[in-house]
């Protein structure tokens, strides 16, 4: 059978739909509510998913987070409060526009456009990652070090709005990965003669530890008013928004384009898309002067951008194993876990397995129009589940999922650790994506770089001497100059003026 | 909000950690005429001094800006300094004892704990935290096969 039907007869298999099913009302579900996010969302899911076969495992994260991200836009447009960061971009705009009065335009704005988006990404994931794999199956150990070299360093010029606390972060992340006997010379570094960290430190707990305890404990302290809906009844979500296509073609096409580009890269996901995107919508809008004042351009051009994001994301994560947000970072670690090695034989070892999460993929966006619809019909009832009884629960998910890995009440502790460790960072403005990036991508680091110095003999310029490889080096490089020389430029305009 | 700090604070935490990696890692062993597995852990402790320094340097010029540890207000507010108790305590607690005490005595505790912190009602919190228990049990001991701890009670073990 051709790989595309063997695809086919994964995905529609009957147990595989009713975890996408299930999936998406989860996504939507912890998208809607303010404070859970869809990285939570996935890492809530790793523990379930953990006794899946791969296809649905992949199936299930790829649905979810599809759904949480556009559920996000709910609460953003009815009080004003993001569900996710990623719809924090125009939480404000679509405030306005439910104040007056047009609270289904946007709601339905958010949730067509977001289907566009992911739809447009989608496609772009699925004609770039064969592609790119083909070029990529002649790369080297050399090539790779410049990838990821040249992703951790995406990851802190864009996650972060001060260098240094991305750096920290990163260089954290890369430590943690030199934990453990994973090394190419398999000495124990770091592990206290403790055997629980001879393997390392076990990257689930870590995620759960960073992106679900912390937002429990900044939950547990936040002074967060009562959540009030400022409408609860809705007419056609739908009615308008063949006008809006009409109106703004150019705007949702941009949108999704530019969300899928920042999606794949490093570090940065679906909220840092949708503020880029919001940005670039008003520069080019014939009338930047009704943004924030409650005008649905914006909402359409960011809305296609934070879904694109995350088909964006799994552009380089499904190619190179290198993540391009923090849910693909997990995806990841699923993918290794399901024994799926992302990078570029998976392309020709296992297409179809590779063609089914792009089939996930679309289903994910057609499922979101009938599903959103209810979501959003429904959205009274679901702030009706009181957050101080969710919260216990999801720490007892976590502690149970951390445990369940590896059967070690260990990993509870380490997600203790990087919970408040994730608090921490948080309140005092260190960007967490990097640490997560420098953790997944520490290990492909050392051993692509040891290779590569074992091959070329110790000799630092083989490292420039292969022609992609040398590109990729040379353009790390001067990515590195950048802010030395806005530095000395912005030191020279000051000397005088 | 939790405790914030001038960044001379944090980059001496910083700072703190990369000393203590590269210390830790002067007892790794070299390979002759190859990066040994001493360099990586060099390069981030390195890398961690070097943050460290421009965290501080910047934090110093802004020294007047923002006070050296902004302690948050939940620290004299009794109930949510409960919540994060309850969470970071009841949480060292299960990592420390749920194979002693056993799934069925810290997951109801922890989540009835921090229920009743969160200022659910404990006519309300003791039935969720129960039916939280048995529900989660069931999921990943019978349904997933994780061996959650039995603790205090091994024998009634199904």
């Amino acid at each position: 059978m051709d790989p595309v039907q063997t695809a086919f007869a994964l995905v529609l298999d009957p147990y595989v739909l009713v975890v996408i099913l299930a999936s998406a009302f989860y996504g939507l579900f912890i998208g809607a509510i303010p404070g859970l996010t869809a990285t939570m969302a996935t890492a809530l899911l790793v523990p379930v998913t953990f006794f899946m076969p791969p296809i649905p495992a992949v199936a299930a994260i790829v649905t979810a987070t599809a759904m949480a991200i556009f559920s996000g836009d709910i609460p953003g447009a009815l009080m004003r409060i993001p569900g996710t960061p990623a719809s924090a971009a125009y939480a404000d705009e679509a405030y306005a526009m439910t104040k007056k009065g047009q609270a289904e335009l946007v709601l339905g704005a958010g949730l067509v456009f977001s289907v566009i988006g992911g739809l447009i990404g989608t496609t772009i994931l699925v004609f770039a990652a064969p592609s790119l794999a083909e070029v990529a199956l002649k790369f080297s150990s050399f090539e790779y070090f410049w990838l990821v070299v040249l992703g951790l360093t995406c990851a802190i010029f864009i996650a972060s709005d001060n260098l240094a606390k991305g750096f920290a972060s990163l260089t954290l992340g890369l430590l943690v990965a030199t934990v453990g006997m994973e090394n190419p010379a398999a000495f124990p570094r770091y592990t206290f003669d403790r055997p629980e960290l001879a393997g390392g430190i076990t990257l689930i707990p870590m995620l759960v530890g960073l992106f679900a305890v912390s937002e429990i404990l900044r939950f547990a302290v936040s002074t967060a008013p009562t959540l009030k809906l400022e409408q609860d009844r809705f007419g056609s979500i739908f009615r308008g928004q063949w006008k809006l296509l009409k109106q703004y073609p150019m705007a949702t096409v941009r949108g999704s384009l530019l969300g899928t580009a920042v999606g794949a890269l490093p570090g940065a996901g679906a909220d840092i898309a949708a503020w880029i995107s919001y940005a670039v919508s008003k520069k080019f809008s014939k009338t930047p002067e009704k943004f924030g004042t409650g005008h649905v351009e914006g909402i359409v051009e960011s809305g296609a951008a934070n879904n694109s994001a995350l088909s964006g994301a799994w552009i380089p994560a499904l190619v190179f194993g290198i993540p391009g947000d923090s849910i693909t970072a997990i995806a990841i670690g699923v993918l290794y876990l399901k024994n799926m090695n992302p990078g570029p034989t998976i392309f020709m070892e296992n297409p179809q397995n590779i063609y089914a999460v792009f089939i996930v993929f679309f289903i994910a966006q057609l499922l979101m129009l009938p599903l959103g619809w209810i979501a959003i019909k429904t959205y009274k009832q679901v702030l009706e589940v009181p957050r101080n009884v969710l919260m216990p629960l999801i720490l007892l998910f976590c502690t149970v999922g951390a445990f369940a890995i590896n059967n070690s009440v260990f990993d509870i502790g380490v997600m203790l650790a990087f919970g408040v460790l994730g608090w921490l960072l948080e309140a005092n403005r260190f960007p967490v994506a990097p640490v997560i990036l420098g953790a997944v991508l520490g290990h492909m680091l050392e051993e692509n770089f040891i290779t590569s110095m074992i091959k070329a003999d110790g000799n630092v310029w083989s490292f420039f001497q292969r022609p992609i490889a040398g590109t990729l080096g040379v353009l790390t490089l001067l990515l590195w100059m950048v802010p030395i020389v806005l530095r000395l430029s912005k030191k020279g305009r000051v000397a005088h003026g | 909000m939790t405790v914030r700090v001038n960044d001379v604070v944090s980059g001496g935490l910083v700072g703190a950690l990369g000393v203590t990696a590269l210390v830790l890692a002067q007892g790794f062993p070299e390979i002759p005429g190859e990066p040994g597995p001493a360099l990586f852990p060099r390069l981030a402790g390195a890398g961690l001094l070097v943050v460290a320094v421009a965290l501080v340097l910047g934090g110093w010029r802004s020294r007047n800006a923002a006070p050296w540890v902004e302690w948050p207000e939940w620290l004299s507010q009794p109930r949510r300094f409960a919540a994060v108790v309850v969470i970071v305590a009841g949480l060292a607690i299960t990592a420390l004892y749920i194979e002693t005490l056993g799934f069925f005595i810290c997951a109801p505790l922890l989540v009835g704990a921090l229920l009743v912190a969160l200022s659910v009602r404990v006519a309300v919190a003791i039935p969720v935290a129960l039916i939280a228990t048995a529900v989660v049990h069931a999921i990943f001991y019978s349904g997933l096969r994780v061996a959650l701890p039995w603790g205090l009670f091994e024998r009634f073990a199904w």
